[in-house]
């Protein structure tokens, strides 16, 4: 079995944008009218958490939309590899934000990204991390210990004069673990362990960014383009 | 009555930002009295300059060719202004002229690129009319500074709102340019009757 790895074996679990701003006072007049658009915008938004300073709402259980005083985000629970209704659903939310709070100036703006794959054990997600060649990992009895990497990971900021990318790449168990009480009928328990291997990359501004510089979708497009096209530099070493 | 000793929870003094992007989560202590260890993210100052448009889009010429062809058509055309101001400053009010008409030259390329945003096109517009109607006569020093002006916004800022464009475009007043067609006149005239 081929252990190498590539960005299109990698399922993208979740999509963020997330615009950090100086504080905006004006939220405690203004938050009302935000959600009430929002609401107009998609019916089926639901309220997940309000308070003074931050609120959330969260449609079709797949968008979490997050508003606070100092920064705002999106979030795609289930983005598609187009990233289209992720770009659409972005670009209305944080246009809104920024004319709702009348912010001229964002002090960072990030794109992250996580992708996702699955593993039969532990092993083998491990392998296919270390196989990237993009770490060193020692041979032979270490503290005694005649054993191998089971849970690796990768990670570093490659940052520019303007912009910067944290990357990280880890393999991870996960358990899902639901205890139906008894006398519960036609319900069952569920206990389940998955291994999986992460490649979660954060694409973001250093530099502040006018509002008349930034264009939502274009952004995003171009951050995903960049993503996508430099990925094999951190996954695949040895060919890259 | 003076309390011998508070008991301080620190869990007040401790935020946990939600991070949506931005890595692992950091404890940053926001109340006063407290000083971090932690790193807390630099906040910009007002003074700090804005990210160069080319590196927020560095892959304009492939995804958004509209924008590439503007900043390339408004670095040209900010190059000929500074050419005219210069020549102007030295007297020499034919090659001003001269630079400021291959400037007028670009204008309806432009133009073209009015799909980056209602502001764009309309600061563009603004300044074609306003270069015609000067009807063949030199713009003034004055009238050269506000179109600089104008022109360096939209090359930073390409993707201004229309309500930011009319509040640069009514500088035009302010050095007698007229930034409608001509045209709106008679428009206008048989709106009244």
């Amino acid at each position: 079995m081929s252990t190498s790895l590539d960005i299109a074996q990698l399922k993208l679990t979740s999509a963020t944008v997330e615009l950090r701003y100086d504080k905006a006072y004006i939220i405690w007049d203004r938050a009302g009218f935000f959600w009430s658009e929002i609401s107009l915008n998609w019916p089926d938004s639901k309220i997940n958490q309000v308070e003074p300073n931050i609120s959330r709402f969260i449609i079709n259980d797949r968008f979490d939309l997050m508003l606070s005083l100092d920064r705002s985000h999106i979030i795609d629970l289930k983005p598609t590899s187009s990233l289209k209704e992720f770009t659409e659903y972005a670009s209305i939310f944080l246009n809104l934000v920024m004319e709702s709070l009348n912010i001229s100036k964002l002090t960072r703006i990030g794109f992250r990204l996580v992708y996702n794959k699955y593993f039969p054990d532990k092993n083998r997600a491990a392998d296919t991390l270390v196989s990237t060649k993009m770490m060193v990992v020692p041979q032979g009895k270490i503290f005694n210990i005649q054993g191998k990497v089971v849970q690796p990971k990768y990670s570093l900021t490659w940052e520019g004069e303007s912009t910067a990318a944290k990357v990280t790449l880890f393999t991870r168990e996960k358990k899902i673990e639901i205890t139906v009480p008894p006398g519960v009928e036609d319900v069952h328990s569920i206990n389940i362990t998955k291994y999986e291997l992460i490649y979660d990359i954060d694409y973001y501004t250093i530099s502040p960014v006018s509002r008349g510089q930034f264009n939502v979708k274009d952004w995003i497009e171009q951050a995903y383009q960049l993503i996508k096209r430099d990925s094999k530099f951190f996954m695949d070493l040895g060919n890259a | 009555m003076l309390k011998l000793a508070d008991v301080l929870d620190i869990n007040d003094y401790i935020s946990y930002p939600t991070d949506s992007t931005g890595g692992d989560v950091l404890k940053e202590i926001e109340k006063s009295g407290f000083r971090s260890t932690t790193p807390i993210m630099a906040s910009s100052s007002a003074d700090e300059p804005s990210i160069p448009i080319r590196e927020l889009y560095p892959l304009a010429s492939e995804i958004k060719p509209e924008l590439s062809t503007a900043l390339h058509l408004l670095e040209e055309g900010i190059e000929d202004i500074n050419i005219s101001i210069k020549m102007l400053m030295e007297n020499d009010l034919i090659s001003s002229d001269d630079a400021i008409q291959r400037f007028q030259a670009l204008l309806p390329e432009l133009f073209c690129c009015r799909n980056l945003g209602d502001g764009f096109g309309a600061i563009v517009n603004a300044i074609f009319h306003s270069l015609k109607n000067l009807n063949g006569i030199p713009a003034s020093l004055e009238q050269l500074k506000v179109i600089q002006k104008i022109t360096n916004r939209i090359l930073t800022e390409p993707f201004i709102s229309f309500e930011e464009a009319v509040d640069e475009i009514i500088l035009f007043d302010t050095v007698e340019l007229i930034s409608e067609s001509d045209h709106f006149k008679y428009v206008a005239d048989l709106l009244i009757e």
